[in-house]
């Protein structure tokens, strides 16, 4: 099943133009605060990936299942849809089965991440129309 | 239709940095003040601190979860009152329902809904705003017999119908009465008279709350308080004699001056009683009339031990067993007699208050009765 959803996941995951006019619209149309909302999920994201990591490699399945948690939040926030369903899948292993086979789905997702980022910083230099 | 958004304060609880940040900016926008924290523990100190009118809270946190955060808040009188909005994924909603049965006032996912963070923000302010006028209201009530310190920890006791449940405590129940009082009424017009008591009654309740006492009733020229009710204290006697002794030194001459002023006769004495043990209190009533009560024997036994006074030539009496109780017996207290109270077949001992008036007041109320 995993190979099958790698294909799939490790596609550029790009934002959801729907997600993100919404959050714009959340935030008054204010290009400051989606620059600091941006800016926080760019700043996070890191930690809570080397999280994941470090709860997959210690047996720590609660830290990376809040880190998961987190990030799958931040992702359906930004309309990173692929991103956040990966995010999902760890969650839910974290609470099945404490990540045991699931080293694939945090590579993929390590994977994924740089794109979202570069989609974000994107997002984040450009004027939201 | 649009109805405008009353601004408050409000806490939002989430370590996750970008929905912390999302909500913050929201809701700044719609004129809302945000107080922040980045975990349960933090949230119990900020809400120690300074109360908000609305907490946000995520239910998935490091630390200390949204869950323990909400029991907590739940189990703590001082801020059960306050609307807890819980933040949820989608798949938490198991963990809402158990929320909501903790007593969660309801539940926002994420991502968030624009229309949707605002309309349970403004239930919550409403729901807010009835709290603090019902409790200003009821503040005012009970604040009429109960001391200013003690109004928040009663109101916080208080259940829904805002009655306090009955409690067996040891109390000092002090009866006051205001002596020849009756045939002065008899004698003056009746908005005379009360303005009299009215007077009368603002110098005696005062002794009673600034000593932190609780007023339970006016019997017509009467007055019935309790010291250790509803509210236990360990120096209930101590407050009792102390409100006793400046009724009859500093008030009762205060208020015989006013009355002296404005020609309502040569000066009014009093009489007081007290005694202390086990009685029943709490709120009884219907609906539509609320008063806190105090029964059982120790009242009774006030009653008669006041009722002692014009016999025994003592302003002041108290039964030994408010004695036993007092921490530091003053030194003007003297032994008057072993007395058989009505409605008791075992003899009370009673106590005096010595008073530089007590000889006066004793041979001024034998010459009465005689």
């Amino acid at each position: 099943m995993s190979g099958t959803a790698g294909r799939l996941d490790d596609e550029v995951d790009s934002l959801d133009p729907g997600a993100v006019r919404a959050l714009y619209e959340l935030l008054g149309r204010d290009q400051e605060a989606l620059a600091e909302l941006v800016d926080a999920f760019v700043d996070e994201a890191p930690i809570r990936l080397g999280e994941i990591r470090e709860g997959a490699e210690h047996r720590d399945a609660p830290l990376a299942g809040r880190a998961a948690h987190t990030l799958k939040s931040n992702g359906l926030t930004f309309g990173a849809v692929g991103f956040a369903s990966l995010c999902r899948r760890l969650e839910i292993a974290a609470g099945e089965d404490g990540l045991a086979g699931s080293h694939d789905l945090i590579e993929q997702l390590e994977r994924q991440w740089p794109h979202v980022r570069e989609q974000l910083t994107t997002l984040r230099d450009r004027a939201v129309t | 239709m649009t109805t405008e958004l009353a601004s408050g304060s409000i806490l939002v609880v989430d370590d996750d940095r970008v929905n912390r940040t999302l909500l913050a900016r929201t809701l700044e926008r719609l004129g809302h003040q945000v107080l922040t924290a980045v975990n349960g523990r933090e949230a119990l100190e900020v809400l120690h601190g300074r109360q908000p009118d609305i907490v946000l809270l995520d239910i998935v946190m490091p630390v200390m979860d949204g869950v323990t955060v909400l029991e907590r808040i739940k189990g703590d009188p001082a801020l059960r009152a306050v609307p807890v909005i819980m933040i949820s994924a989608l798949e938490d909603f198991g963990s809402v329902i158990r929320c909501i049965e903790l007593g969660a006032e309801d539940y926002l996912q994420k991502p968030f809904d624009p229309v949707l963070l605002r309309a349970r923000i403004r239930a919550g302010l409403d729901k807010r705003r009835l709290q603090q006028l019902e409790r200003a209201r009821v503040r005012d009530v009970f604040a009429r017999f109960l001391p200013e310190p003690m109004v928040e920890e009663v109101l916080s006791r208080a259940d829904g119908n805002l009655r306090l449940g009955g409690v067996r405590v040891v109390s000092t129940v002090l009866f006051a009465d205001l002596r020849s009082f009756t045939s002065f009424a008899e004698r003056t017009p009746p908005d005379q008279v009360i303005a009299v008591l009215n007077r009368y009654f603002g110098e005696m309740s005062d002794a009673v709350l600034d000593n932190g006492g609780t007023l339970i009733a006016f019997l017509g020229d009467g007055l019935i308080a309790v010291f250790g009710a509803p509210i236990q204290c360990d120096d209930h006697a101590d407050r009792a004699v102390t409100a006793a002794r400046e009724m009859l030194r500093d008030r009762l001459p205060r208020f015989n001056d006013w009355a002296r002023e404005h020609g309502y006769g040569d000066g009014f004495r009093m009489g007081i009683g007290m005694s202390s043990g086990p009685l029943m209190s709490g709120n009884v009533g219907s609906e539509r009339r609320l008063e806190y009560t105090a029964i059982g024997d120790t009242v009774n036994t006030a009653s008669r031990i006041e009722s002692l006074t014009k016999e025994l030539g003592y302003p002041v009496l108290l039964s030994g067993s408010t004695l036993d109780l007092v921490k530091d017996p003053p030194p003007d207290l003297v032994y008057v007699d072993e007395v058989t109270v009505r409605g008791r077949s075992a003899p009370t001992r009673v106590w005096g208050l010595a008073d530089t008036t007590t000889t006066t007041y004793a041979s001024v109320e034998r010459a009465e009765t005689t």
